[in-house]
């Protein structure tokens, strides 16, 4: 900064651009008070390339009508001759400040000012300041020093400096304030990326975790249980089988010599064993006495308590009758008779009807299939003998 | 039936001890097992009969009376047989009162002919006399 006007500078951060030297002579010299990098520029055809070429923070228009100012402004941005952050201002004579003022409303210029008539001097100064304090850093533009100023009584000046200290800390404060604010934003970004995050990976990992560690909890439980269930009824089977022996007492002499005496006999007079007998009945009480009956009549006895039982037997026995019940569960008499001829292949297997049924339909129905023989329950033993016996003999 | 004779309700016994002896022989340890196991299943059976009947299943009803109808035959129980044979007409036909009343009256057979098998005193068949009163 100068106290005099330097308008050949070759890099200023101010130009101003005029068409009519004579009425920016005034302005100039203020301005070249104040700032040292500071150029007038006529308008000629090259002026685009030199503001691209000397890029001047604050430009400041100054030609004989705003309307020429704004086509030169405009133009200078339309050619790309302006790329970068600048300050613009609009000098216009008092009969257009009502068109500048639009201007800098519309968001044109940053700032107007009358310099035809020139009245406020230090009005242009300060918005010469403005405008570099602005586009510039505050290593590029000091500003002000205080022999720069005008001289004023020492008091105010005073009262000045202290009002500025005052504004300056409220300002301190506010950026404080402002700072603490962000900070505060900040970390509650942070805390709540931190809760998203977490909420993610208890989401991702920790759930599908305690819900395995669950699943493999009960699955051991299980497991244990299922063990411990089945050593318990091993124990019992064990327990039941100790009672068991415990009750088998060891046979006396006299029983000896009685078992091998029956057993000596058994062999000169074997059983009917070669005759095997199939009882089928579903009521076991019943099936229990005709058992007895035929075991006591030395008959090689089996028993089975419903048709598919007996079908499965009679395809792995060789029997040589079958007493067979009506109603049964799974397979009854009928088909259970009508199966036996294909399990047999061919080879006849007599069936005795055991039956408390009167209906001769059905009786004719199943004597179709091949029975040899009937016996009414309950008969006596005598009659069921005589029927077995008048198949076997 | 025996001899000759046509079953009726009024001639049934309520436990002939002849037919197990012409079944069994003359074995009354035998006789006595088989007459103490038909009370064990006849307890059974009617507690079946119950269900059968409360559940409406009529076919069951039938098929669980035919089923101790034979061992009732067996062991004698003439009055009991007859009356499972009735019941198993009546889940025939579907005839849920005559059902009820047979059931019924079959309780009190079998009390009858746990009577003639064995003394109260002795008894541990578990047929109670409250046997079959759920049935409603």
């Amino acid at each position: 900064m100068t106290a005099h006007p330097t308008p050949a500078c070759r890099h200023p951060k101010v130009i101003m651009l005029h068409d009519n030297e004579d009425d920016i002579l005034g302005a100039a010299s203020i301005i070249a008070e104040q700032v040292e990098e500071y150029r007038t520029i006529p308008v000629e055809n090259d002026i685009g390339e030199l503001v691209k070429k000397y890029r001047p923070s604050v430009i400041i228009f100054a030609l004989s009508s705003v309307q020429k100012s704004i086509e030169l402004y405009t133009q200078i941005i339309t050619d790309k001759n302006i790329d970068y952050p600048h300050h613009s201002i609009l000098l216009c004579k008092n009969r257009e400040s009502g068109v500048a003022f639009r201007c800098c409303i519309k968001g044109l210029f940053d700032n107007y000012f009358v310099y035809q008539p020139l009245y406020e001097k230090f009005r242009l100064k300060m918005i010469i300041h403005m405008g570099l304090q602005i586009s510039q850093s505050n290593e590029q533009y000091v500003g002000f020093q205080d022999e720069q100023l005008e001289s004023i009584e020492e008091e105010l000046a005073q009262m000045i400096d202290e009002g500025k200290e005052c504004k300056r800390s409220l300002l301190d404060s506010i950026a404080d304030c402002k700072k603490s604010l962000k900070n505060a934003n900040e970390e509650a970004e942070k805390a709540s990326i931190s809760a998203v995050l977490i909420q993610k990976i208890n989401e991702t990992h920790i759930e599908p975790l305690l819900a395995e560690l669950e699943i493999n909890i009960k699955t051991g439980l299980d497991k244990m249980i299922n063990q411990l269930l089945i050593n318990q009824v091993g124990v019992k089977e064990l327990e039941a089988r100790v009672e068991e022996m415990n009750k088998v007492s060891v046979p006396d002499q006299q029983s000896i010599l009685e078992a091998l005496s029956n057993t000596a006999s058994a062999l000169s007079n074997p059983p009917k064993d070669a005759q095997k007998i199939l009882v089928v009945e579903d009521n076991q009480l019943y099936r229990d006495m005709l058992v007895n009956i035929l075991v006591k009549e030395e008959y090689n006895v089996d028993e089975s308590a419903d048709g598919l039982n007996a079908l499965k037997k009679i395809k792995n026995t060789q029997y040589d009758l079958v007493l067979m019940d009506l109603f049964m569960p799974n397979l009854d008499g009928i088909n259970a008779t009508k199966q036996i001829k294909s399990i047999t292949g061919g080879k006849k297997l007599p069936v005795i009807a055991l039956t408390g049924n009167k209906n001769k339909d059905l009786i004719k129905t199943w004597a179709e299939q091949g029975l040899k023989g009937y016996i009414l329950k309950p008969s006596s033993k005598k009659e069921i003998l005589e029927a077995v016996g008048k198949i076997l003999n | 039936m025996k001899n000759g004779t046509r079953m009726t309700e009024k001639n049934l016994e309520i436990l002939n001890k002849n037919i197990m002896l012409d079944l069994i022989g003359d074995d009354p340890v035998m006789i006595k097992q088989f007459e103490i196991d038909f009370l064990k299943q006849a307890k059974e059976s009617l507690q079946k009969l119950i269900l059968m009947y409360n559940q409406g299943s009529f076919s069951g009803v039938k098929e669980e009376a035919h089923f101790l109808k034979t061992s009732a035959a067996a062991v004698g129980a003439e009055q009991t047989s007859y009356l499972l044979k009735a019941l198993e007409l009546s889940g025939e036909e579907e005839d849920k009162p005559k059902c009820k009343r047979l059931i019924v009256n079959i309780k009190t057979s079998l009390q009858q002919v746990r009577g003639a098998i064995i003394d109260d005193s002795a008894s541990n068949s578990g047929l109670s006399p409250s046997q079959g009163d759920n049935a409603s």
